[in-house]
């Protein structure tokens, strides 16, 4: 107890950086889901091609002698977020769109491959650029603030630093939240966007553009994802072009936690998420009395994942839809 | 071209000596050169246009076991790259096996897994614990283990059964979600056995960690080691023809068209009767049965094991093969895991080869490292243009006059049963 | 004697109640429409009766025995069958599939016999191929037997999902609209196979259908729902001229009676 509560601070911190990257890139597969029934495999790959993206932005500026302040990092932010937005419209054009007719599992199959044709062009592109597809970008923020040690109620709580980066990062994920849930809920085209997720056919019956609607969704949702991946290589500093496999799904967990389509849902569902692996990878060994490490932390991530599918898998605060016959 | 395809199907004078021909020609040159690949190649073609001959099934299957079991061990011994061909030719029949059981999953009842080879590490380690030293860092100083390689035999069925049973284990949760969401859950499966065997070494040593297990003893019988490529290959070869007997079987039975049923409608397959989850449970069984045998196999093969054979990359491999080859196509799916694993075991490192050492091509650039790109391109490109796979899958068809005629010698023989339908 | 009876059952989704306390008693071998304007719970209310929803409330009892939210497997087994408004078929196998598929509760044939190819799953398979094809032939599809069954015409499709559900040896048969598509000519043959069902094999008809010459020349019994709520019930010229009938249909749809 005293050890888990020492580390706690940490703990809570680290949980609420990665959260919040769950949470933005649980955003894109709500979104896609919500408007497709779809679950966007890719949009995993898209959030790690905009850290590479991101990187190779950072990489050029200081090729060129621009410092690196805030201003550079919103240029960057804006410029993978566009860039990855527009992948994310080409990738819907060309595997998606053509099979909308098609039965589930095919968009499904189509899905897991451009995954995998998108980690293989950049770790290509990262590899023949860099020899190794591994790459370690520049931080703009590496300052620290510390946070002292102090004692409650006659428990230890150790010292803990944050980087502040971090404070970046929480601050764009929430930025981006709240400027997507005022899009989505206030706007022409947030509305346009729930009514095509709620009834394509009748949608465009009321002469909404449904392709256009949804090839907007894949932008935003890409573009902010895209975005992400900056803030991760930001905080993480090392990327390679696999991060997004793993994130993806466990993102794709807590869109399903908040429900899925549900915009603020998924983002609850994320900070979930991220606190609870956190948290797990601090305390397996702890509770489980050093049988399972830190190493474990994705197996249970897994597990939550698995769980949450099969005993709510219309999340925790949706009721199930049934099928209509 | 067209007139050529047109007089093969009409002429089996013509077919026959095509056949003879190719496989003549192929065998003798793979015999005397030291290493030809293209022969090796052609001589397998020959079973793709054997299939298309309008030959009884029994000649098929027949020339088909003759040049399997033959002609291919003969013709591959006259050089010394025996051992490479019918190692190429052992794991091909593995994966054969392998995409058959993901067929059923995948292609007949129509559930995507992205995790199965669960399955085949589960087989795999299984063997490699109880057969190797590793049983006894297990059971300390236990007489009976290790097994040994006379256990092997006993352990195809093992291997089977336990991957069996853990795909009942994992279906009877996991097989109640959307159809969408089992591809997670599946994936998710296959990343925590991996994780798992991985990090098994403590508390307990079971599976030795990411060291993974060596000293997997080689099969045995009646004194005689398979220690060849070109030995297993026999076992390979044993073992795949009774998976293919049995998918042929379950294909068009009872349990085969449930499974189809729930595949096109499940709704309209509960009002006809059919229980969801127990012939979803079904195909898991079978199909991750069939992996596990081949993981024993492949386990006694390379007499080592560790987590890095069964990534996620490998799960998706056999769903490319299933997917390239045709979803619920068993002649489909054989062709389609016979390109993916000749071209991932030969042909990509075979280019790249040539690439990087007449070329002197950068390493970035070889093909063998592009797997990923390749397997996407081909899921992409076939969902898109061809989601029906290189040999569609066909349904199975009746003469009605025979039909009929049964059915009028029926009626007046036994009235009251066939008119009560 | 009363085959199927369902007591004041009810199915809310969400806030809307789509059946509303509805009891209907229905007699062996009879043939009785259930009709009702768009949207007035005629499709749920089958739903319920096949298990595929599960009633709110109340109770249905099939035989006597009582098979309130049975899974529909179960059902199926207990003896009822149903065609679906949208058509349901199994598109990618073969017509004469189709109709195996619908004897799956009467097949024997297990794992290591299947597997093995024993001489009893060998004759029960041939048995069942020639019941499926001589049911084709009983309501008129003996020449699509190979053919995929989405490449059957709309009416063609309509009969096949009728052979299919008649291949579980149903107690009871539900239709949901099997007029809807057809033309005329389709539509006289169709009555005249609903009428040769229910004399042949003395299966119980129940049918939802918007063509109302076909429910007054077939119905024995006529049961209105209207929002959910049984609204009239009677022979079919009671309910021609039954005021609330026509009204529920002119008052709130276009469709004339
Ligand atoms: N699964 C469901 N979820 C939500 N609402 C449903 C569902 N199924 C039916 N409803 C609603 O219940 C009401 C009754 O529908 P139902 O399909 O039973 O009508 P119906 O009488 O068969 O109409 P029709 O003649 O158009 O087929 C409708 O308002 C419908 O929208
Ligand atoms: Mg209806």
């Amino acid at each position: 107890m005293q050890e888990i509560l020492s580390t706690l601070p940490q703990v809570l911190l680290d949980g609420l950086t990665l959260g919040a990257i769950y949470a933005v890139v649980a955003l894109g597969y709500t979104m896609v889901y919500g408007i497709l029934e779809l679950i966007n495999f890719a949009h995993g790959e898209i959030f790690m091609a905009g850290a590479f993206i991101g990187t190779a932005l950072l990489f050029t500026f200081v090729d060129i002698g621009l410092a690196l302040n805030w201003l550079t990092l919103i240029l960057v932010l804006l410029l993978a977020s566009l860039l990855t937005g527009v992948l994310g419209v080409g990738i819907e054009r060309i595997a998606y769109r053509p099979l909308r007719k098609a039965p589930k599992l095919i968009p499904l199959i189509s899905a897991v491959g451009i995954s995998f044709i998108l980690q293989d062009l950049v770790r290509f592109i990262a590899e023949y650029k860099t020899g190794n597809y591994i790459v370690t970008g520049q931080t703009v923020f590496e300052n620290k603030i510390a946070i002292p040690a102090f004692s409650i109620g006659g428990y230890d709580v150790h010292a803990s630093a944050i980087k502040s980066n971090t404070l970046v990062v929480i601050g764009i994920a929430v930025l981006i939240m709240i400027v997507l849930d005022i899009f989505v809920n206030r706007t022409k085209w947030g509305i346009a966007m729930r009514a095509v997720a709620q009834d394509r056919d009748t949608a465009a019956l009321m002469g909404i553009n449904v392709n256009k609607v949804i090839a907007l969704t894949f932008f935003i949702g890409s573009a902010i994802g895209g975005a992400t991946g900056v803030l991760y290589a930001q905080q993480y500093a090392t990327i390679n072009p696999f991060i997004g496999f793993i994130l993806g799904l466990k993102a794709f967990t807590a869109a399903v936690l908040g429900g899925i389509g549900n915009i603020r849902g998924a983002m609850f569902g994320g900070l979930l998420i991220g606190l609870l692996e956190v948290f797990a990878a601090a305390n397996l060994g702890i509770l489980t009395g050093g049988a399972l490490g830190a190493e474990y932390k994705d197996v249970f991530a897994f597990i939550i994942l698995i769980l949450v599918l099969i005993f709510k898998p219309a999340g925790l605060f949706g009721q199930a839809v049934k099928e209509k016959v | 071209m067209k007139k050529l395809a047109s007089l093969f199907s009409s002429s089996r004078t013509f077919q026959s000596v095509l056949i003879l021909l190719i496989v003549l020609c192929t065998s003798t040159s793979l015999y005397l050169m030291d290493k030809s690949v293209t022969s090796f190649l052609l001589l397998l073609f020959s079973f793709l246009l054997l299939y298309y001959t309008t030959f009884s099934n029994w000649i098929k299957w027949g020339a088909g076991a003759l040049i399997a079991f033959a002609v291919i061990p003969v013709a591959a011994s006259g050089g010394p790259s025996q051992q490479v061909y019918m190692e190429v030719a052992v794991m091909a029949g593995i994966y054969i096996a392998m995409a058959l059981g993901l067929n059923i999953v995948v292609g007949f009842a129509g559930l995507l897994d992205l995790g199965f080879v669960a399955f085949f590490a589960l087989g795999a380690y299984v063997y490699g614990i109880f057969a190797s030293p590793q049983a006894q860092a297990l059971f300390h100083n236990s007489s009976i283990f290790p097994l040994g390689g006379e256990s092997f035999w006993l352990f195809i069925i093992v291997g089977a059964l336990v991957a069996a049973l853990f795909g009942i284990i994992l279906g009877v949760p996991v097989l109640r979600v959307k159809g969408d969401y089992l591809a997670i859950v599946t994936l998710g499966f296959g990343e925590i056995i991996r994780i798992v065997f991985n990090n098994l070494d403590k508390p307990i040593n079971i599976t030795n960690g990411a060291l993974g297990i060596s000293g997997i003893p080689q099969p045995k019988l009646f004194g005689f080691t398979f220690t060849q490529a070109s030995h297993i290959y026999f076992l390979v070869l044993i073992v795949l023809g009774f998976v293919i007997y049995a998918v042929r079987r379950f294909e068009d039975s009872k349990l085969g068209r449930s499974w189809k049923a729930i595949r096109e409608d499940e709704i309209a397959s509960q009002a006809m009767g059919i229980p969801l989850v127990k012939t979803k449970l079904w195909a898991f069984a079978l199909g991750a049965s069939f992996s596990g045998m081949m993981g024993v196999l492949f386990a006694a093969k390379n007499q080592f094991v560790d987590p890095t054979s069964f990534t996620l990359l490998e799960s998706i491999t056999i769903l490319v093969m299933v997917i390239l080859g045709g979803m619920g196509s068993v002649p489909g799916v054989i062709l389609g895991a016979a390109i993916i694993s000749i071209l991932n075991l030969q042909i990509l490192t075979e280019i790249t080869l040539f690439l990087t050492q007449n070329l002197h091509v950068p390493e970035v650039f070889s093909p063998a490292k592009m797997q990923r790109l390749l397997f996407g391109l081909v899921l992409v490109g076939i969902a898109i243009f061809r989601p029906q796979g290189l040999i569609p899958a066909k349904n199975k068809t009746y003469k009605i006059a025979d039909l009929k005629a049964k059915l009028s010698k029926k009626n007046t023989k036994t009235k009251e049963t066939t008119t009560s339908i | 004697m009363s085959m199927l009876t369902a007591t004041s059952i009810t199915k809310h989704f969400g806030g809307l109640t789509a059946v509303k306390d509805v009891s209907i008693n229905f007699e062996k071998g009879s043939i009785t429409a259930v009709i009702g304007p768009n949207g007035a719970g005629k499709t749920t209310f089958f739903n319920m009766i096949t298990g595929i929803y599960s009633p709110d409330g109340g109770e249905i009892h099939l035989d006597q025995k009582p098979i309130t939210g049975l899974k529909p497997n179960f059902i199926a087994e207990k003896g009822i069958a149903r065609t679906f408004q949208n058509i349901r078929l199994f598109k990618e196998m073969s017509v004469l599939e189709n109709v195996m598929v619908g004897m799956h509760t009467h097949l024997k044939a297990g794992f290591l016999g299947t597997l093995f190819s024993t001489p009893k799953v060998r004759s029960e398979e041939e048995q069942a191929r020639y019941d499926a094809y001589s049911l084709l032939e009983y309501v008129g599809l003996a020449d699509w037997v190979n053919h995929q069954a989405k490449n059957l015409p709309y009416g063609a499709q309509r009969k096949l999902e009728i052979a299919r559900a008649l291949a579980t040896h149903p107690k009871v048969l539900l239709l949901d609209e099997p007029a809807a598509g057809m033309n005329p000519k389709e539509t006289t043959e169709l009555t005249d196979l609903i009428l040769q069902i229910r004399d042949d094999k003395q299966i119980t008809v129940i049918l939802i259908e918007h063509d109302m010459k076909l429910v007054m020349r077939i119905s024995e019994q006529i049961y209105v729902l209207d929002h959910g709520q049984l609204i009239a019930q009677g022979l079919p010229e009671e309910i021609r001229n039954n005021p609330n009938v026509i009204e529920a249909y002119l008052g709130k749809s276009a469709i004339s009676v």
